[in-house]
């Protein structure tokens, strides 16, 4: 009898035998893992299969890494991990290429190994192979400008797994325990708790530090963006609900991080990354829900995500479906496809209700949780920012998605609906949305703390405050956009912090390029001018001309041709590494920073 | 035309599909525990929230659908509706700021919230976006 089954190793072993099947065998095969990793998973928690405790030891160097730590949180995202997964492969199962079901299947398992790992290490080590499973899921796009956002999407990455590798360690040296729990900031930690909450930080996409997530996803390969939705940011949320719980800071990270990305959001016109800014809006309610800390926040924060990898993934999936059968993504070339793609329209329109928490549809018994409690404590605020993000989500990914999308004015585009896994990938997310906002409790019955077992979502209050809220925002999107107030979509593109992984690196190869080498030149031409002014009187300068020639010459005008000569063939070869350079270097000095201070700890 | 009819009515028959389902799990959850009958008041709150949800997606749409007229009175009977359905309710205070009219309090704030993320979106609209190839100029500029 096995005491106990890896659900990720599932999907990571499983991987390894994708390229041997072909045809109709792949298709079948491909649904072998998930199912097995949901199975093991709902074993899990109906006691079968070890529901408690800790699993697979594994000695290494004088510590002890876990693999299955399993108790309620991390069943809980456990299952939502599984159940995503399942329904994204069916999604993804008309794809071809083997490499990107290996590189989603890599992704998936990394992502329940984090969930599930009960050490740092293995944290780390999971965390790491997640970034690079999702890096290949956006170069599969195979496009230059997803070739370029991959690689910022890697820089942002690799500096945030560099702050959390160097905290881990001296986390480690400071306290003596790999033990993945409760951190908290400052405290025993000290420094390395900071270096450690930034880098988790990074993963679920907090101001400013969010620019990868907006910039990559919408270059991921359509069925890589419906993964991409799902697991980064949400093994974030499950992190720092671990480790970070009632830190006041994320309260009002979190708050921020509800309100600004709808700005974005509506003056974008991708409609990918909309999402993308609406997926940030939802992860500031997590952060809000971790930062607040009560028994219930803590449980809305949990059931929220759990709700939210639903209707996100669902909402991707409907993006993507349009993508698949349109090859337009804009929402000034799309418009009036609810013609062609009515079941496309109703998926994408239920999962827009959910993610605004209309009554009845499962946004709504989790977010409530968390403003109630917010509401509770009395953050004057907070409940401002996020009753006022409310309102916009639905506005933004609430109606404009599926507005511009599928209403709206008619594009003339005339297609059909998409394959029939697709349909049914997204028919059964579309089922859940409406069943836990209906029947919500058998999500509290798995939620970590039992205090939300006694909480009532549908109570006068809530329910026709939070609907008067969404009509009258409904009624203030109808009335401007027919008097024309409502900003027009545009085809423009927004600034944002991916700015700084774009800009300062152009600038510090235009810097070796162009001022430096004009120095070396100048002093180039001056030292041959000397030179030939000496030549009326040779032997007297001979000496001294040798020296200039090996002072300025060789030392001064060359070492800028040296450096410029190191930069030149990153710049051919690979073609965009150089204009991040400076970034890389700045986070090289950073993690020599953190190894120097690590050498300062254990002394 | 015929095509347009048949998937209006397909769109419409899965919405109708989907509320049925509510209906089946309501009407469960409903017999299986008694003394519920305010739940019904709240989930009929509910679905008249989402009959005019698909309204508004109807009807916002350029040109003109059939019926536009009705289908703009059933709106504002909704919005109404969401107002006067405000007064049998208990409501929680929390802050000052609810006091006054606790009853339209959410209506008057989700339009005003709105308006006001319009507005300042679009003075963001003023410096935020760039040509769609800037970065790509921006580096061929460089080179």
């Amino acid at each position: 009898m096995i005491e106990w089954l890896h659900p990720g190793l599932i999907f990571i072993f499983g991987a390894f035998l994708i390229p041997l099947f072909k045809g109709k065998w792949k298709k079948a095969y491909l649904l072998l893992p998930p199912t097995a990793a949901l199975i093991s998973v709902v074993l899990m928690l109906k006691g079968v299969l070890g529901s408690s405790g800790s699993f697979w030891h594994i000695p290494f160097l004088q510590y002890t890494l876990v693999l299955g730590r399993v108790d309620k949180l991390s069943l809980c995202f456990g299952l939502i991990f599984t159940l995503a997964a399942f329904c994204m492969i069916l999604y993804a199962l008309h794809v071809e290429s083997s490499i990107e079901h290996m590189a989603s299947f890599f992704y998936v398992g990394s992502a329940l190994g984090v969930v599930f790992a009960g050490d740092l290490f293995t944290l780390y080590i999971f965390w790491e192979i997640m970034a690079i499973a999702s890096l290949l899921l956006v170069w599969l796009r195979k496009t230059d400008r997803a070739r370029r956002a991959g690689m910022r999407y890697f820089l942002w990455h690799f500096f945030g797994g560099l702050c959390l590798l160097g905290g881990i360690i001296m986390y480690v040296i400071n306290t003596g325990t790999v033990a993945f729990d409760y951190i908290g900031l400052g405290g025993v930690g000290g420094l390395a708790s900071y270096f450690i909450f930034i880098g988790f930080l990074l993963n679920a996409g907090a101001p400013p530090i969010h620019g990868w997530l907006p910039d990559a996803y919408p270059e991921a390969t359509i069925t890589g963006a419906v993964f991409m939705s799902a697991f980064t940011t949400k093994t974030a949320v499950y992190i720092l609900v671990r480790t970070f719980p009632g830190t006041d800071i994320l309260i009002y990270i979190g708050a921020i991080m509800t309100v600004y990305p709808i700005f974005y959001a509506v003056l974008e016109n991708n409609v990918r990354r909309v999402l993308g800014y609406s997926l940030l809006n939802q992860v500031g309610f997590m952060l809000c829900g971790v930062g607040i800390g009560t028994e219930l926040a803590i449980c809305g924060t949990v059931a929220h995500a759990f709700c939210h990898i639903i209707y996100k993934g669902l909402l991707f999936m409907s993006a993507g479906s349009v993508m698949q059968m349109t090859g337009k993504e804009n929402c000034t070339e799309l418009g009036g496809l609810y013609k062609t793609m009515p079941f496309t329209t109703a998926c994408c329109m239920i999962a827009a209700a959910s993610i605004s928490a209309f009554p009845g549809f499962s946004g709504f018994v989790s977010k409530s949780m968390i403003i109630s409690e917010a509401g509770c404590l009395h953050l004057g605020i907070v409940w401002v920012l996020l009753q006022l993000a409310s309102a916009g989500v639905f506005h933004h990914a609430g109606v404009k998605v599926p507005y511009f999308t599928f209403f709206a004015k008619d594009s003339g585009i005339r297609t059909h609906e998409p394959p029939l896994n697709m349909m049914l990938g997204m028919g059964i997310p579309a089922f859940l949305c409406v069943f836990l906002g209906v029947y919500p409790q058998p999500l509290y019955n798995i939620l970590p703390n039992p205090a939300a077992l006694g909480y009532m979502p549908y109570t006068g209050s809530h329910v026709v405050g939070q609907a008067q809220m969404l009509m009258f925002a409904s009624l203030a999107f109808y009335v401007l956009i027919i008097s024309g107030v409502y900003p027009p979509e545009q085809r423009k593109i927004n600034l944002d912090t991916d700015w700084l992984v774009r800009i300062p690196g152009m600038r510090f190869v235009w810097f070796c390029q162009k001022p430096l080498i004009a120095f070396a030149n100048f002093i180039d031409r001056n030292v041959l001018r000397t030179a030939d002014a000496s030549k009326s009187s040779p032997d007297a300068v001979a000496v001294c001309e040798k020296w200039m020639d090996k002072f300025y010459h060789k030392g001064l005008t060359s070492t800028p041709r040296a450096i410029y000569k190191g930069v030149e063939p990153l710049k051919s070869e690979i073609g965009y590494l150089p204009w991040n350079l400076l970034y890389v270097l700045i986070s090289f000095i950073i993690f020599l920073l953190i190894m120097l201070l690590w050498g300062v700890g254990i002394k | 035309m015929k095509d347009e009819i048949r998937s209006r009515n397909l769109l419409i028959a899965s919405f109708v599909s989907f509320f049925a389902l509510i209906g089946i799990i309501f009407f469960v959850s409903w017999y299986t525990h008694s003394e519920l009958w305010h739940e019904v008041l709240l989930w009929f709150y509910v679905i008249v929230g989402v009959v005019a949800y698909v309204v508004l997606c109807f009807m916002a749409k350029k040109p003109a659908p059939p019926h536009r007229n009705l289908l703009i009175v059933i709106y504002f009977c909704c919005l109404a509706g969401m107002v006067i359905a405000g007064l049998p309710v208990h409501w929680h205070i929390e802050f000052p700021w609810q006091e006054p009219i606790p009853i339209a309090f959410y209506a008057i704030f989700g339009f005003a919230a709105c308006v006001f993320l319009i507005y300042f979106a679009k003075g963001l609209r003023l410096w935020l976006p760039k040509e769609y190839d800037y970065y790509e100029k921006k580096r061929r500029g460089r080179e």
